[in-house]
């Protein structure tokens, strides 16, 4: 199993971090680009989504699945939106990005009062404990692509 | 070191805190006073003593002092046991993230008075409690979605209990939600008692003040987060002699989701 890479968005639709870990190929268009399009899709989908579901959907995860790898929204009630994207057999994603949520954002972003809550997130710490939480999942193997 | 016997006794007492006597006066008498208050304190250096202890204090804290100096000349790094007993079971929270409830109250009413000092006016002081307050909501709300995972609100009156459960989580009061309006987009946090002005008493210049509007801030910063915009006002308040401190909530209008760059 894999984790590929990560969107953070705020609620106005600018991204906030991007992480990577094994990802296989680049877009080959600039980040500020990609996370455009990222971000017009999954409101697109959302939107979607909304309006065909034939039940109700209050959750707030929503994934979706190609044959080569799998999308994963999770948006807390603060619209804060998680994408993540994996391999097709990750497990339990749900659960991380609530941790990731949890146990990264909100302790070392909102805790951290010299931390803007409107602009890309800079802080090393965040990172560093991304990076370890991801690292840490089991739906992360180490074995290099 | 020289004066190792006194220093011991000294690390004994700093470490487990056993010493209420003097401390304990500072916190209304009480003989065993909240041990994280006592420590805080001890740590600051800011207890006060009576004065002969605070001579004896005094010369123990220079004995030490010399010891280091004998001792530590050319050190640059000294390691200490942190206790030399285990810290007294119970008496401590169980959520180290935790403060005594008296130390933020002390905090806040501390962060009033200067916020009273600086600004003269009390509507100035008002007002800028409202927006520190805003600013907090703003974050506080992450912290609430976390830890609670309480799930979106569908009506006014989810709202209002997720408030309430706020209100448990992090002042330890549950107040009553109440005085619904006709139109339902307006109601009443009561509050029986107000843990921010548990010392309190305003003066007679300070009437106009609303020593808690902190409160009020926090509420509309929070709910602006979850896509709603409110209206919070005290109309209650126990400092200005009512029964119960009362918080107002309008609800004004619901906040849209931003729509992506070059989309209609």
């Amino acid at each position: 199993m894999t984790i590929y890479n990560l969107y953070i968005f705020d609620r106005d639709g600018q991204m906030l971090y991007y992480g990577e870990w094994t990802r296989k190929k680049q877009s080959g268009m600039s980040r500020e680009e990609e996370a455009k399009l990222m971000y017009g899709m999954i409101f697109s989908i959302k939107s979607f989504v909304t309006k065909m579901s034939p039940v109700d959907l209050r959750e707030g995860y929503l994934t979706y699945c190609t044959n080569k790898y799998r999308l994963h929204l999770f948006e807390t009630p603060s619209r804060i939106k998680f994408v993540l994207n994996t391999d097709v057999g990750a497990q339990g994603i749900k659960e991380l990005l609530h941790q990731i949520y949890t146990q990264v954002y909100v302790e070392y972003v909102s805790f951290n009062p010299m931390c803007p809550l409107n602009k890309p997130i800079e802080s090393e710490l965040f990172a560093a404990k991304l990076d370890e939480v991801v690292r840490q999942s089991p739906a992360y193997a180490s074995r290099p692509a | 070191m020289p004066h190792v016997e006194i220093s011991i006794t000294c690390y004994a007492t700093l470490s487990t805190c056993e010493a209420p006597g003097d401390s304990g006066a500072v916190h209304g008498g009480s003989v065993y006073p909240d041990i994280e208050v006592v420590r805080g304190h001890v740590l600051a250096r800011n207890y006060s003593l009576l004065k002969e202890n605070q001579r004896k204090v005094l010369k123990v804290w220079c004995l030490i002092w010399q010891d280091f100096q004998v001792c530590c000349s050319g050190m640059s790094l000294l390691l200490t046991p942190t206790t030399l007993n285990p810290s007294p079971q119970g008496l401590r929270p169980a959520d180290p993230k935790k403060v005594s409830g008296e130390l933020f109250t002390l905090t806040y009413g501390s962060l009033v008075a200067q916020l009273l000092k600086d600004y003269e006016n009390v509507d100035d002081v008002n007002r800028q409690l409202e927006r520190m307050g805003y600013n907090i909501g703003m974050r506080l709300i992450e912290d609430f979605l976390a830890r609670a995972n309480p799930g979106r609100c569908y009506d006014l009156r989810d709202t209002a209990d997720k408030i309430q459960q706020a209100f448990k989580l992090y002042l330890g009061v549950s107040p009553s939600i109440g005085s619904w309006n006709p139109g339902g987009d307006e109601f009443s946090v009561v509050l029986e008692t107000n843990p921010l002005a548990e010392f309190v008493e305003l003066p007679d210049h300070c009437l106009g003040l609303r020593y808690s509007n902190i409160l009020a801030g926090i509420i509309r910063g929070a709910c602006e987060m979850v896509q709603m915009e409110v209206m919070a006002w005290f109309i209650a308040d126990q400092l200005k002699g009512d029964n119960v401190t009362e918080i107002r909530i309008k609800f004004v209008k619901r906040l849209e989701d931003a729509i992506p760059a070059g989309e209609d």
